[in-house]
């Protein structure tokens, strides 16, 4: 018989939108994990050093362990969000037994294509004792290490665990490092250091193994990925430059500090900052709460619904009360964090003076606490279009803090003291106010990318 | 304005690369064996004399393996793969403006098409033939508020991703055919309706020449079974309610209808509606076709060739044959059956079932089992596939149980040997075994039709052919005549030579281009 049948029974198998079901994955996966653990390990370090400050080494070890948090976030970024990415989609296929093969090949294209810039930096142009240089660089492979494995634990969604491994292993690198620097000066300081984060290290990859047992099997499968996936290699990267771009533009002002080895730093506006990131923290908690409760289940309908035939009346509603509630939760998130953030800028010079901060830092403190409110903010949003896998749009505003962050900052650089992290807090308030017009255009058109700018099976 | 000179040139150019015939194909030839394609093969080579090009309309995704190497009067080929679109632009000068007079024709084809609605999307589509496509058509944020107003009437109770599936594979499909490339050519010829006859359609608006359709099945009503069976629309579901099957309907009503529409659009603009046999043309005057344009042309065999067997007249036993393949739908259990009552009154009968039967092996051995069951095994043969020739020679009665028939060559062929037939009523059976309109004078029976799955009355009928041998021989002699005078194929070919010949030298109509420039 003459005519084309079987094009009506292709369309039984076409009906499916699995590019954005595996999205959600990767999007709940990637989170805040390694930045939460960067402003707790930083904001701790500014807490606790500022009560040593007397000590000379406390500024050689405080500018070791910035330049390896900044600099390994920043160029790990791109392997990591890949890594993420492709661990989601091999949970979504329900065939984990890449896992353990992902988690060496990724440790060794980190520690390979990192190995010849950290150690270079460190042997060659910093001027530090070879016992410093020996840590320092075990220090940066460990804060590298630490990033990779903390994906495997976000998708493995053991908070409480992941918390305690992390508090134990902060509390020990404390312990060490206050116990280790009288006999081994800055040494020992980061030997103690070292101590803790490789605790943390060695107990995540321990239950990484145990959750995905069995041998590591083709190792660079993952590579093919950073052709595929380029938006999130870019965007991962492009952020967490973005991150830092604004302190590292300021080691540049006339108020900065070249130490003895060379290494450059302004631990004034670096204080200030770590120090405001930490008014971030009840709102990474609520908002984490709030996506993994409410928004999760609403998102979920909303694509269940669709694939198990609900008619557009349905979908509309679903579509309507998702909307709803992520501005209901933003609404509460912004609340929460405002409130908090007026409250520590009205009591700053009461909070710089506990810490024994220098009141040079009071203007920045104060512009770092409002940027810290509204880079929250903006994360959130990049988050929550992440599960949309609406991954151009996320560059797109990755991008912009970038670029706003670096001029704006260095535009106050030059507008004097007074003026130093309004850079900052203009940058996060511009990506924000971008983020939110496109997560607003992409809600309005929700079933539209769903059915046809989001689905696969229509290209 | 282009100057005179350089339109001259052009359609000389045309001419030249211009056949006489466009065959429009679908999902068949070349790349799909079976009867439908055998036949167009068999067109093409029958009328040497003529150039041929065919438009070759295929699935998404279909293999692309070539059954058949091209006769050399094959000059051209053009593929269109349905639901595959150019890129086209993304947006267009008065983008809402169009996609509503769009939207209007698509609302008729959905529901109530002419010839008429054809035209205007033609007109609207032809000078924007550059940059429609997928983007704008389908992609489009415009699109989709066509989509979504389309789906609110009428189809809102329905599962949306089945309606949205349904809207781009129709519409798609339909793009596909007002978009694509129109070789052309002196005569329009397509193969079926559907697609292929929504293509002549627009081959007929658009160049004013001749359109013919040789329907073999009816496309709507093989459609309809198909989409009834559509497991997408039976699929388990959560909201499952009564509504439910009754949103399911609504979309099979939606691309029955479709096609539906797609056949009285084809039929509209046809000079000639030619099928098979004239069980056919009920369905096609049930679908807007018009009596006087259509016409029955059989296929035929090669009577000459059939007619000279010699028949063995030496036999201790009767021969009654199967002949097809071993498969459900020639209902082969109803054969063994009947094999086994005829048995009860006439014993020396030989029963062969002649034909492949590796194609449904577990089918194959149920009919085994049931031949061992009802202790048949000594006169009751499968002899897979053997030369039909040699056996022609030694068979005295065909029999055909078939549930499902078009117009089956084997009554044909056995007929010009002279062997009568005992069939079902199924496709041309009847008319090839009792005579048509086109019959006069009315020659007689060449054999008996029987009921479908009847082993009792099927055997009574071979019993009774059987055992009169003057009857037997009567209806031979009859049937034979009937292959000779009506299913001849030199005749058959010269039916389509003269179409075609009266076809080419007719005058062009006047057609759209020619309205537009």
């Amino acid at each position: 018989m003459a005519g084309i049948g079987f094009v009506l029974r292709k369309l039984s198998q076409r009906g499916d939108l699995s590019g954005v079901v595996m999205s959600f994955l990767y999007a709940s996966v990637i989170s805040s994990g390694p930045w939460l653990f960067t402003i707790m390990s930083l904001g701790l370090l500014v807490l606790i050093g500022n009560q040593f400050l007397a000590l000379a080494e406390l500024s050689e070890f405080r500018i070791i362990i910035i330049y390896n948090f900044a600099f390994s976030l920043v160029f790990s970024a791109p392997v990591f969000m890949v890594a993420t990415r492709f661990l989601s989609d091999l949970i979504y296929a329900r065939n984990v037994s890449a896992a353990p093969g992902l988690l060496l090949g990724a440790l060794m294209l980190l520690f390979g294509l990192q190995a010849p810039i950290v150690i270079i930096f460190y042997l060659y142009y910093a001027d530090l004792t070879p016992w410093v240089q020996l840590v320092a660089v075990t220090n940066y492979f460990l804060i590298t290490g630490i990033w990779l494995v903390s994906v495997f634990m976000s998708a493995l969604k053991e908070y409480a665990a992941i918390s305690r491994t992390f508090g134990l292993g902060m509390l020990i690198a404390l312990a060490c490092t206050m116990l280790l620097a009288p006999y081994f000066s800055i040494a020992g300081m980061l030997m103690g250091f070292n101590l803790g984060l490789a605790y943390i290290f060695f107990n995540l990859i321990a239950r990484v193994l145990a959750e995905y047992p069995g041998t590591p099997r083709q190792p660079f499968a993952f590579l093919r990925y950073f052709k595929s996936h380029w938006e999130i290699v870019l965007s991962g990267f492009v952020y967490n430059l973005a991150i830092w771009v604004d302190k590292w533009i300021m080691w540049f002002s006339p108020q900065r500090d070249v130490h003895q080895s060379g290494l450059v730093s302004y631990p004034h506006y670096d204080g200030a900052m770590f120090l405001s990131y930490l008014t971030i923290v009840p709102a990474i908690a609520v908002f984490t709460i709030a996506i993994e409760t409410r928004f999760f289940e609403q998102y979920l309908r909303f694509y269940q619904d669709i694939q198990n035939h609900a008619n557009y009346e349905r979908i509309e509603k679903n579509h309507r009360q998702l909307w709803a509630g992520i501005i209901a939760s933003a609404r509460n998130i912004i609340i929460l964090q405002l409130t908090i953030a007026l409250g520590v800028i009205l009591l700053a010079p009461l909070i710089l003076q506990s810490v024994q901060a220098s009141s040079m830092q009071l203007s920045m403190f104060r512009f770092g606490v409002l940027g810290a409110a509204f880079h929250v903010f903006t994360m959130f949003l990049m988050i929550v279009l992440s599960y949309f896998d609406a991954r151009l749009k996320v560059l797109t505003i990755a991008l912009v803090f970038l670029f706003a962050n670096s001029l704006i900052t260095w535009a106050s650089l030059h507008l004097g003291l007074a003026w130093y992290g309004w850079g900052y807090a203009m940058a996060v308030i511009i990506s924000f106010a971008v983020a939110y017009v496109m997560l607003v255009r992409h809600l309005q058109q929700l079933p539209y990318q769903t059915f046809i700018i989001r689905n696969e099976s229509v290209k | 304005m282009k100057t005179v000179g350089k339109n001259i040139m052009s359609e000389l150019v045309h001419d030249v690369k211009c056949a006489e015939i466009c065959l429009i194909l679908e999902g068949s030839y070349p790349y799909v064996a079976g009867g439908v394609s055998s036949w167009v093969h068999d067109l093409i080579q029958a009328q040497s004399h003529l150039t041929f090009h065919l438009l070759i309309l295929v699935a998404p995704d279909s293999e692309k393996k070539r059954r058949y190497s091209l006769p050399k009067n094959v000059v051209g080929t053009t593929e269109i793969t349905l639901q595959r679109l150019p890129k086209g632009v993304k947006k267009l000068h008065h983008a809402e403006q169009i996609m509503q007079q769009i939207e209007q024709l698509l609302n008729d084809l959905t529901y109530d098409a002419d010839l008429d609605d054809l035209a205007s999307l033609l007109r609207i589509s032809s000078p924007l033939r550059q940059q429609l496509g997928k983007l704008f058509l389908l992609d489009s944020a415009t699109a989709w508020q066509m989509l979504l107003r389309m789906y609110r009437t009428g189809f809102s109770r329905c599962s949306f991703l089945d309606y949205f599936w349904s809207w781009r594979g129709l519409l798609g499909g339909m793009y596909s055919v007002i978009l694509g490339e129109l070789p052309q050519a002196r005569v329009y010829h397509a193969v079926s309706t559907g697609y292929a006859g929504l293509y002549l359609a627009r081959a007929r608006l658009e160049t004013g020449r001749p359109a013919m359709v040789t329907e073999h099945g009816i496309y709507t009503t093989e459609r309809c079974i198909e989409i009834a069976m559509a497991d997408w629309l039976h699929e388990e579901d959560k909201f499952r309610s009564m509504n439910v099957d009754k949103s399911r309907r609504d979309l099979q009503d939606m691309w029955m209808r479709t096609f539906k529409n797609y056949s009285r659009i084809c039929y509209e603009a046809c000079d000639q509606i030619i099928t098979l046999f004239e069980g056919n043309q009920s369905s096609q005057l049930q679908n807007g076709s018009v009596a006087e344009r259509m016409s029955v042309i059989p296929n035929g065999i090669n009577y000459e060739y059939f007619s000279k067997m010699a028949r063995s007249s030496s036999k201790e036993k009767f021969v009654v044959a199967l002949i097809g393949r071993v498969v459900p739908i020639k209902d082969v259990k109803t054969f063994i059956r009947a094999i086994a009552q005829v048995r009860e009154s006439l014993a020396d009968v030989q029963a062969y079932m002649i034909g492949p039967y590796d194609e449904d092996p577990e089918y194959y051995d149920e009919c085994k089992m049931l031949v061992r069951y009802l202790g048949l095994e000594s006169c009751f043969t499968f002899t897979g596939s053997v030369d039909l020739a040699q056996w022609l020679t030694r068979i005295d009665l065909i029999v055909l149980t078939s549930i499902s028939e078009a117009q089956p060559l084997v009554i044909l062929e056995a007929g010009a040997a002279g062997i009568p037939c005992v069939a079902t009523d199924v496709g041309a059976c009847r008319e090839m075994i009792e005579g048509d309109k086109r019959e006069s004078p009315a020659l007689g029976k060449g054999g008996m039709i029987v009921p479908l799955s009847s082993p009792s009355l099927t055997a009574q009928a071979i019993v009774q052919l059987l055992s009169e041998p003057l009857l037997l021989q009567h209806c031979g002699s009859i049937i034979q005549q009937r292959v000779r005078l009506y299913y001849n194929k030199n005749d058959l070919d010269e039916t389509y030579r003269g179409l075609y010949e009266k076809y080419c030298s007719y005058p062009s109509v006047q057609h759209i281009k020619e309205e537009v420039a």
